[in-house]
C-alpha cells in the first residue's frame, strides 16, 4: 500500500536552508521529508511513514508550517544573543565568586 | 506607645556650657567601682547619694536637693525609665532623648535621618540634616549598655551613608557587647562598592544580621517605591557582594497597593536568585511617617491579599528559605502561614483594638501599631477557635 | 503624593530597544510555549507573545513583559544586574562538574537467589562463585575510589544479592574507612542494594555500626511482587517485608529505602503500588521505567510495552499521589522530584540518567565483580549483554589516569552535551533533561540518538510538558511541586 505523501513551499527569500532543515528534522519520526530549492522556493515533499487519515495529513502539514516559522524565530534569538551566551558562559566557568562582573 | 523623647525637663545644677550627656539611670547608690562618671543615681527621699548627679520623677524631691547638685526631674510619662537605662540629655534646653532601656526586647539605635531613599510609606521619613553628632554620643553610649542584652537594632535613615563612622559603632557593639546580637537596617546600597562590603564583613561580628528592603522583582518598580534610580541594582549587587564576603543578610519586603500584584513573581525571583539570604520577613504596613501621608494612595486591606502573601510565603518555605510574616493580625492571613507569623512590633509600639479582648488567639498575635489601629483592615475579628480562620 | 515621582519616572524600559537573552521555546500544548533560559528558569507564553518578544515589539507595561525581564529573559534600560544573576545561576547548575565522581559502585557478586525475568544486570545462579568479586579485585578498586577528588564519597553495594558476598563487604566498609580516617575523613556513605531475602541479625548490627543505608526493591503489593520477583518458594514479598521491618528495628526508619521497577503486570495498578508504599511507611515511590538492558530485553520485558502505555501508567499514579498531598499527606514521586529540582531550583541533580553532561563516570563509576569499570549502571548492564563499548578500563592493568582520561569516558561524555546535539540545542526542555549517551548506544547504535524516534526523549519530553502543564493550571499542585524540587 502506498503511504501519503504532501508538498509544503516556502519563500526562500525570508527562510534559510537550516530553518528548513531544522523543521524538518521534527517530524523525522512521521515522515521523511525531502526539501529541494526550486527558483525562489524550498519545496518540501512529506513522505508519510505511515497510512494517515486526510485530516491528520493536514494538520501534520500545518504544524510543519509553524515549525518552520518558530525555527526561524529561534535563528533570530540565537543569532542576537550569541555573545550574550558565550559571556555569561565565560564569567560562568570563571572563578571570581561571587562578584559583580564589570 | 511609650514616650521615648521630651523637651523643657526640669534640669538643675549643670554647668552652663555643658552641650550634652549621656547619662546611665542607676537604682540607688552603688558601691563606688561600678559606679562611672556617666552614672545618674535615683533619689527618692534627699538621701545622700555623693557626687553623682540624681534623676528623680518627684518635683519636691528634686527641688529640695542641695545647692550645686546636678539633678534631672523626668516627666511622669517617662516612669518606664528605670535602672540600667540611658538617655542623651542637653541641660540647657532641658531636651531629653531614651537611648536604651534595659528591660526592652527591642531596642534600636538611631544612627542617622539622613537616607538617599525616600519611600512612599517610610515610617522615619528622611532628614538631610548634619546629624554626626548622633555617632558621637552611640560611641559613648554603648559602653554603659548592660551586657545582657540579648539584641540591639541599629537604624536609621541610611545607616551606611556614615560609612566609616557606621563601621566604627559595629566594632564598638562587637568590643562592648560581645553577647549581644545586633540588626542593621540598611537599604545595601552602599555595598555595592566591594571594598565597603569586604570592610563590613571583616569586621567579623559574631552575630549580625542585615535586613535589606526589595519591594519588587523589577526595577521600574522597586526604583519607584524607594522614589531611587538604580536602586535595584544596587541593592542587589550589594546582598551578592554581602553574602560572597559570608554575611548575614535578611530580605524584607513591605506590602503596599504598588507591589502585591508582583509579591508571588517576587517569591519566585528571591527564591531563584537569591537562594541564599538567610531570612525573609513578609511585613505589613506601619502607618506612621510618609505611610501615614499618603495612606490614600498605598494603602490596601490584607484582607484583599492574603492568597498572594499565602502563596508567596509558602513558596519561599518550600523554597527550603526561612521566613516570617510580620505586622498581620492572624485573623486577617490564611492560617497555613500561621506558623510564620511573628508577633513583631517593638513593645513600645504596639496595642489592641476591644474586638482583640475576645479573642482566643491573642496571646499568639503581634496586634496592630498603635500608630495603625485607626485604620486595620475590615475584616478584624476576634478568632473564637483557635483551629478555624476565616480563608 | 506631590513630593513623589510617579512610577512612569522610573520606567526608562521604552526608552531603548531590550536586549533579548539566551533563551529557547517549544510548543506546550496547542495555544501555548514553553520557553526556558540558561539557567533552567521557564515561562509559559502564547505564541503571540513569542513572536512579539523575539521581534521586540513587547510592551513593558505588560505582565508578561515584567515576567520575562524577571526571570532573565530580556534585560532593558531600566536594569542590567539581570545579567549578573543569570551568570551566577548557570554558573551555581554547573558547579556539579566540578564535583567529580562522588558515587562508587561496587558489584560485589553477580550471584542471586531470584530470577526476574526483568534483570537488568544478568543474574548467575548460586553456585556459582566465579562471579563473585575477590578480595584483591575490591583492593584495587578502592584504591582508586580515594584517587577521586571528590568532596563527598559514597560507595554503594550491588548484585546479584549484594549479601551473598557479605564477607567481602564487611571488608570493603572496614578498609574504606581506615583509608579514608588516613586521608583526611571526607564525609563517607555506605549503601547496600539487597533484596533483604537473607539478612540477619549480624549483618545488621554490622550496618548498625557503620551506619549503612538499607536500598531495597518493592514493587508493589504482594500478588504484583511476587509475580515480578520469582525465588524458590515464591515468598520474596513476606521476606521483604520482614526485611524491611526488621532492618528499620535496628537501623532507624529513614535506613531504609525501596525501589520498584514497572513491568506490564504493573501497568494497570498504580495505586495498588503507592497504596502498598504508604503501607509500609514509605514517604516517597520512584515509578521507574524499564531499561533496555540485561534480561529485560533476553525475556521481552523490556519490549512487553511501549513509552505511551509506561507513561499513561506514570501520569495516572502521579495523579493519585497529588491528589494525596492535596489531602495533606506528605508524599513525593521522586522522578517528577528530580525533574522539578532542575526546573525550580538554580540547582542541578546528581541523577545519572538525565544529566547533561551524561554524568558517566562524573556522577557515578561501577566496579564490576570481575574488575572492570564502566561509567554508569547502565553500562556495566549492557556490559552484561557482552557490549563492552563503555568499559573504561580494568582494575588490575589500568591506572587511575588510563580510567578517568579514557577516550571512552571522553567521547560519549563530549558528544552527549545536549547543548550541541541535533534538536537538543533547540529544545527549550533541554535544561531539564539529560543525553543518555548509554540508553541511545543501547536502542539506537551511537552515543547521541535520534531524538524524533528515541524512546528517552519521547518519554521525557511527556513528563516535562505534564509536569509544567500541571503547574500552570494549578497554584497549588505548584506548591506542593516545590516542595518536593527541595528534594530532587
Amino acid at each position: 500500500m502506498d503511504t501519503p505523501s504532501a508538498v509544503v513551499t516556502f519563500d526562500a527569500s525570508l527562510f534559510s536552508e537550516e530553518t528548513i532543515k531544522k523543521a524538518a528534522y521534527t517530524f523525522a519520526a512521521a515522515a521523511s521529508v525531502d526539501i529541494r530549492r526550486s527558483g525562489v522556493e524550498w519545496v518540501c515533499a512529506f513522505r508519510f511513514l505511515r497510512p494517515m487519515k486526510p485530516e491528520d495529513i493536514h494538520e501534520t502539514v500545518e504544524s510543519f508550517r509553524i515549525e518552520v516559522l518558530d525555527q526561524d524565530l529561534r535563528e533570530r534569538v540565537a543569532a542576537e544573543t550569541r555573545e550574550t551566551r558565550n559571556s555569561i558562559l565565560a564569567v560562568a566557568f570563571s572563578r571570581t565568586g561571587l562578584q559583580r562582573s564589570e | 506607645m511609650l514616650s521615648l523623647s521630651s523637651r523643657g525637663v526640669p534640669t538643675r545644677g549643670f554647668p552652663a556650657q555643658t552641650q550634652r550627656l549621656i547619662l546611665r539611670l542607676r537604682d540607688n547608690v552603688p558601691p563606688s567601682t561600678a559606679c562611672t562618671a556617666a552614672d545618674c543615681i535615683y533619689v527618692s527621699d534627699g538621701e545622700d547619694i555623693g557626687i553623682a548627679p540624681a534623676w528623680t520623677f518627684k518635683r519636691d524631691v528634686f527641688d529640695a536637693l542641695p545647692v550645686g547638685k546636678c539633678a534631672v526631674l523626668l516627666p511622669e510619662a517617662m516612669s518606664y525609665l528605670s535602672d540600667g537605662d540611658i538617655i542623651a540629655l542637653e541641660p540647657s534646653k532641658g531636651a531629653l532623648r531614651v537611648l536604651y532601656r534595659r528591660n526592652s526586647p527591642s531596642n534600636s539605635l538611631l544612627v542617622t535621618e539622613r537616607c538617599n531613599h525616600y519611600c512612599l510609606m517610610c515610617s522615619q521619613p528622611p532628614k538631610d540634616i548634619d546629624d554626626g553628632y548622633i555617632f558621637d554620643e552611640l560611641e559613648l553610649a554603648i559602653p554603659l549598655i548592660s551586657k545582657e542584652t540579648a539584641e540591639i537594632g541599629v537604624t536609621g535613615g541610611e545607616p551606611t551613608i556614615g560609612g566609616d563612622r557606621f563601621l566604627g559603632l559595629l566594632r564598638t557593639l562587637k568590643k562592648h557587647l560581645p553577647q549581644t546580637a545586633v540588626h542593621v537596617l540598611s537599604n545595601g546600597r552602599r555595598f555595592v562598592d566591594p571594598h565597603f562590603a569586604a570592610a563590613y564583613t571583616d569586621i567579623a561580628h559574631p552575630d549580625l544580621v542585615v535586613g535589606i528592603p526589595i519591594y519588587a522583582d523589577v526595577a521600574s518598580l522597586h526604583d519607584y517605591i524607594v522614589q531611587a534610580d538604580g536602586a535595584f541594582d544596587e541593592t542587589v549587587r550589594g546582598i551578592l557582594n554581602l553574602k560572597a564576603g559570608g554575611a548575614r543578610v535578611e530580605v524584607r519586603i513591605v506590602i503596599i497597593k504598588q507591589n502585591v500584584e508582583r509579591l508571588v513573581q517576587l517569591a519566585y525571583f528571591l527564591a531563584r536568585n537569591l537562594t541564599f539570604v538567610d531570612h525573609i520577613a513578609l511585613m505589613g504596613l506601619e502607618v506612621t511617617g510618609f505611610a501615614r501621608a499618603n495612606l490614600d494612595s498605598i494603602w490596601i486591606d490584607p484582607i484583599d491579599y492574603w492568597r498572594e502573601l499565602t502563596e508567596a510565603a509558602l513558596w519561599l518555605e518550600a523554597s527550603g528559605m526561612r521566613v516570617s510574616i510580620y505586622n498581620h493580625q492572624l485573623c486577617t492571613i490564611d492560617q497555613r502561614v500561621w506558623h510564620v507569623a511573628r508577633k513583631s512590633i517593638s513593645d513600645w509600639k504596639n496595642a489592641y483594638i476591644p474586638e482583640c479582648s475576645r479573642c482566643a488567639v491573642r496571646d499568639r498575635c503581634g496586634g496592630f501599631f498603635a500608630t495603625g489601629t485607626t485604620r486595620h483592615s475590615r475584616r478584624i475579628s476576634a478568632v473564637h477557635d483557635a483551629g478555624t480562620s476565616h480563608a | 503624593m506631590s513630593k513623589f515621582r510617579p512610577l512612569a519616572a522610573f520606567d526608562q524600559s521604552g526608552a531603548a530597544p531590550y536586549t533579548l537573552l539566551p533563551f529557547r521555546f517549544t510548543r506546550l500544548d496547542r495555544d501555548r510555549y514553553v520557553a526556558s533560559n540558561m539557567a533552567g528558569e521557564y515561562a509559559v507564553l502564547d505564541r503571540t507573545t513569542v513572536e512579539a518578544l523575539v521581534k521586540h515589539q513587547l510592551a513593558s507595561d505588560t505582565n508578561a513583559y515584567r515576567d520575562l525581564a524577571s526571570r532573565h529573559f530580556l534585560i532593558d534600560a531600566d536594569s542590567s544586574v539581570g545579567r549578573d544573576l543569570l551568570a551566577l545561576k548557570v554558573r551555581t547548575r554547573l558547579s556539579r562538574l566540578s564535583e567529580f565522581t562522588g558515587l562508587h559502585i561496587f558489584v560485589v557478586t553477580l550471584r542471586c537467589e531470584h530470577s526476574c525475568p526483568y534483570c537488568q544486570v544478568s543474574r548467575q545462579s548460586m553456585d556459582t562463585e566465579a562471579f563473585d568479586m575477590t578480595l584483591n579485585t575490591a583492593n584495587r578498586a578502592l584504591d582508586l575510589v580515594f584517587r577521586s577528588p571528590a568532596p563527598h564519597l559514597k560507595i554503594e553495594f550491588q548484585g546479584g544479592e549484594s549479601l551473598l558476598n557479605f564477607p567481602l563487604i564487611r571488608h570493603i566498609i572496614v578498609r574504606a574507612k581506615k583509608i579514608n580516617a588516613a586521608q583526611g575523613d571526607r564525609p563517607l556513605q555506605f549503601v547496600i542494594a539487597t533484596n533483604l531475602a537473607l539478612i540477619d541479625d549480624e549483618m545488621l548490627a554490622f550496618a548498625k555500626e557503620h551506619d549503612i543505608l538499607i536500598s531495597t526493591s518493592l514493587d508493589g503489593p504482594a500478588d504484583l511482587h511476587n509475580c515480578n520477583r520469582p525465588r524458590p518458594g515464591r515468598d520474596s514479598y513476606e521476606r521483604t517485608i520482614a526485611g524491611i521491618e526488621k532492618a528499620r528495628r535496628v537501623l532507624g526508619h529513614d535506613r531504609v529505602g525501596a525501589l520498584m521497577t514497572t513491568t506490564k503486570e504493573s501497568l494497570r495498578q498504580p495505586r495498588a503500588i503507592i497504596d502498598e508504599y504508604i503501607r509500609q511507611g514509605f514517604d516517597s515511590i520512584f515509578l521507574r521505567p524499564l531499561s533496555p538492558y540485561g534480561f529485560a530485553v533476553k525475556t521481552k520485558s523490556y519490549a512487553a510495552y511501549d513509552v505511551s502505555s509506561w507513561l499513561a501508567f506514570y501520569f495516572k499514579g502521579l495523579s493519585y499521589i497529588i491528589e494525596l498531598n492535596r489531602q495533606g499527606q506528605r508524599f513525593v514521586e521522586s522522578y517528577a522530584a528530580i525533574i522539578l529540582s532542575k526546573i525550580l531550583t538554580p540547582f542541578s541533580s546528581g541523577y545519572v540518567d538525565l544529566g547533561s553532561p551524561a554524568g558517566i563516570g562524573i556522577g557515578a563509576v561501577v566496579y564490576n565483580y570481575n574488575g572492570a569499570v564502566y561509567a554508569s549502571d547502565e553500562a556495566r548492564m549492557l556490559a552484561e549483554m557482552h557490549d563492552e563499548t563503555f568499559k573504561l578500563g580494568d582494575v588490575h592493568t589500568a591506572s587511575y589516569e588510563d580510567i578517568f582520561l579514557s577516550d571512552r569516558l571522553l567521547d560519549p561524555l563530549e558528544e552527549s552535551v545536549a547543548l550541541s546535539v541535533p534538536m537538543c540545542s533547540d529544545c527549550a526542555f533541554e535544561p531539564y533533561c539529560g543525553a543518555d549517551p548509554v540508553f541511545h548506544h543501547a536502542t539506537q547504535g551511537d552515543y547521541v540518538g535520534r531524538k524524533p524516534t528515541s524512546a528517552f526523549c519521547q518519554r521525557n519530553m511527556a513528563i516535562f510538558r505534564h509536569l509544567i502543564r500541571l503547574m500552570e493550571d494549578d497554584p497549588e499542585v505548584r506548591l506542593i511541586f516545590r516542595s518536593w524540587a527541595s528534594r530532587g
